[in-house]
């Protein structure tokens, strides 16, 4: 499917924001002291859409993915700010057993280690299932037709005896798509994919990255796409989210996005893809790594690995987002600069 | 798992084998001679104590006598105890079901302390119960287990005179005095053997919190009963359930001091009566059922593993 018709295919339903998230701000403790992961998210998620976050390890993409249904342990986090909204409802305000009801049900996630993602003691169709029994209320045996004509909708082969199978009698890819089954069962508006084919072999990724494009053109769902890998990114979202140190840099639609990224990390994350570089030359990286968990520096998070930083003007003051003419970029010489997207 | 199950269960037969020539040999290698003793002593005349051995079959060859004992045993016949003139078998069924009572009672205690205690504590470490579990863990450890008796009679019998210090009632007899005469010496048992398991059950249950399909099912919805009880406890119990079987013969051994400080007419006490007699025939039978409560126990244990466990199940 070209990117032209899928959205014109989603734009009916345009418009509505079924997720928006309005200057979230999450401290850890992952031991004594708390520490600032999530710095004024902002995003919004349309029906329908596909949106990539994107971001180097501890950039807190997956926290944000967690924080979207509550699943941060409230014992170890600390809501500094903002609020969460699902449908108009605000997830951070709502007690624990309406948020159990909404997850699941409306919204679905699936996660990257499909090896570890499913209990090793019971069988992948009844896993699924009692997602199923748990939020439809139904009987047994509805529940298992209702498995194993999810199982055909991922596309697994002989669902009547894979359902029976325990989680180690299958290949990495095969419970990846268990997991997506148990995730879709309840149809769920919005789909949450936290790097869900980073753990699988390239032919499988590609696989999963179809049935995923597949069920959403079918379902009519939204998907909230996590993942390091820019090229993924490009091939399966209509809209992308750039994370560095806890805070959002860049929010852009993918095609001017890869052409003409405005912020200077997102710029050097489009370069430093391999298939972007002429052969045999030495691969460009970008040099330095992320601040340490928590760390805050006074001025443009990005500005010490930054090559267009200016001394006393990119490390004074934070810097917000500010409106360009596909997005939003927080870089305050994003007007000034002319980046350098994947290699044309 | 029925393949399992049997595959399992022919492993037992060497495993007894095993187990009686190793009790037959040891026993056969005490210091001390039964003839002897039951003719009187060392003064007695060669002839008599020449007799006694005949009769009680110390005259034949070693593999001889120990063919007899393994066709014997495997018959319900133990022999007949070389002090009182009882057959073995007839003093273990007396025996038995108060050792049986004793250990069944005491893990049944143990599985009340440790399973609600460290579950609590998984689920919030460093909490309250965590702490209360560490106390648990420590105290069952570190206190000998007939001070802890003594402790136990000086409180519950002899101030507030509410159990029976002492003696044994059989269930058949009356079902409540069975239970309220085992209740100080189960506590007793259940304290020492709840520490390793809480600690135990502790540590696997919230290694198997932080898993990856604690958090897909909680992702999914499900309620923290469904997540921590049917899920994430029953992958835990795996290392518990081994616990708990290695834990039969350290139980059995606790059962002799136990029986001891609460005069329970048990397999423990008799074991101590037999070896202070020279009794080989009923030291034999003593012997023989304890190794093959564990055995059997090693083989619950496995049973309960691959229930547990299917990946067990296949190999």
């Amino acid at each position: 499917m070209t990117r032209n018709s899928r959205e014109e295919s989603a734009a009916p339903t345009r418009g509505d924001a079924l997720l928006r998230v309005e200057g979230f701000s999450l401290d850890l403790a992952p031991g004594r002291e708390y520490l600032s992961v999530l710095n004024d998210i902002d995003l919004e998620v349309r029906s329908g859409e596909v949106v990539g976050l994107v971001g180097e390890s501890g950039s807190g993409k997956s926290t944000l993915a967690m924080s979207l249904m509550g699943l941060v342990p409230k014992r170890i986090s600390r809501q500094r700010s903002g609020r969460i909204l699902f449908n108009g409802v605000d997830v951070t305000a709502l007690r624990e057993r309406d948020l159990r009801a909404i997850r699941g049900r409306d919204v679905g996630m699936i996660f990257q280690e499909p090896m570890t993602a499913l209990d090793p003691a019971y069988r992948v169709g009844d896993q699924v299932a009692e997602v199923i029994r748990r939020h439809r209320g139904v009987s047994r045996a509805e529940a298992r037709a209702q498995v194993i004509e999810d199982f055909r909708l991922v596309e697994i082969s002989d669902p009547e005896r894979r359902a029976d199978a325990y989680p180690h009698e299958l290949s990495g890819g095969l419970r990846q798509r268990v997991c997506i089954a148990m995730a879709i069962a309840c149809r769920p508006s919005l789909l949450i994919a936290d790097e869900p084919t980073t753990a699988l072999d390239v032919t499988t990724q590609a696989q999963i990255l179809e049935l995923l494009r597949r069920l959403r053109a079918e379902m009519d769902m939204s998907i909230v796409l996590i993942s390091h890998d820019l090229a993924v990114i490009a091939e399966f979202c209509d809209r992308v989210l750039v994370m560095y140190a806890g805070q959002i840099m860049e929010q852009a639609m993918i095609d001017p996005f890869f052409v003409r990224p405005r912020h200077p990390y997102a710029s050097a994350l489009l370069q430093a893809l391999p298939e972007n570089q002429p052969p045999l030359n030495e691969l460009s990286v970008l040099p330095g790594s992320p601040p340490p968990l928590g760390y805050v520096a006074p001025g443009c998070r990005f500005a010490n690995r930054c090559e267009f930083a200016q001394a006393g003007r990119c490390d004074t003051h934070a810097v917000s987002l500010s409106p360009t003419d596909a997005g939003e970029v927080r870089c305050i010489r994003a007007d000034e600069l002319v980046l350098e997207g994947a290699g044309q | 798992m029925l393949t399992f199950t049997i595959r399992r269960l022919l492993t037992l037969v060497p495993q007894l084998l095993v187990a009686a020539l190793v009790v037959f040999v040891l026993t056969s290698l005490l210091p001390g001679d039964a003839a002897i003793a039951r003719a009187g002593g060392e003064s007695a005349t060669p002839e008599l104590i020449a007799q006694y051995r005949a009769q009680l079959g110390l005259d034949k060859p070693l593999v001889e006598r120990f063919i007899d004992f393994v066709v014997h045993a495997a018959t319900g016949d133990l022999g007949i105890s070389f002090s009182t003139s009882e057959p073995v078998s007839d003093i273990l069924l007396r025996k038995v079901p108060v050792t049986l009572s004793l250990v069944l009672l005491g893990f049944i205690f143990a599985i009340l302390i440790a399973l609600p205690l460290a579950t609590i504590a998984a689920l919030h470490p460093r909490g309250i119960a965590d702490r209360i579990s560490l106390a648990v863990a420590t105290s069952g450890i570190a206190i000998p287990n007939f001070w802890f008796a003594i402790l136990l009679v000086l409180l519950f019998s002899l101030t507030l005179r509410w159990l029976p210090a002492t003696s044994y009632v059989p269930f058949s007899t009356d079902p409540l005095q069975w239970f309220l005469h085992l209740l100080l010496p189960a506590i007793t048992l259940g304290h020492a053997l709840a520490a390793e398991l809480t600690r135990q059950l502790r540590a696997s249950l919230g290694d198997h919190l932080r898993r990856d399909y604690v958090r897909t099912m909680r992702s999914a919805g499900l309620s923290e009963i469904s997540v921590v009880g049917k899920h994430a406890l029953r992958s835990a119990l795996g290392p518990a359930v081994t616990t708990l079987g290695l834990q039969v013969p350290i139980a059995i051994g606790t059962c002799v001091v136990i029986e001891a400080v609460f005069d329970l007419p048990g397999i423990g006490s008799q074991m101590v009566q037999a070896v202070f007699s020279r009794d080989i025939q009923v030291l034999q039978g003593v012997i023989l059922f304890t190794v093959l409560l564990v055995v059997v126990a090693s083989f619950l244990t496995d049973l309960a593993y691959a229930l547990i466990n299917p990946k067990v199940r296949v190999q």
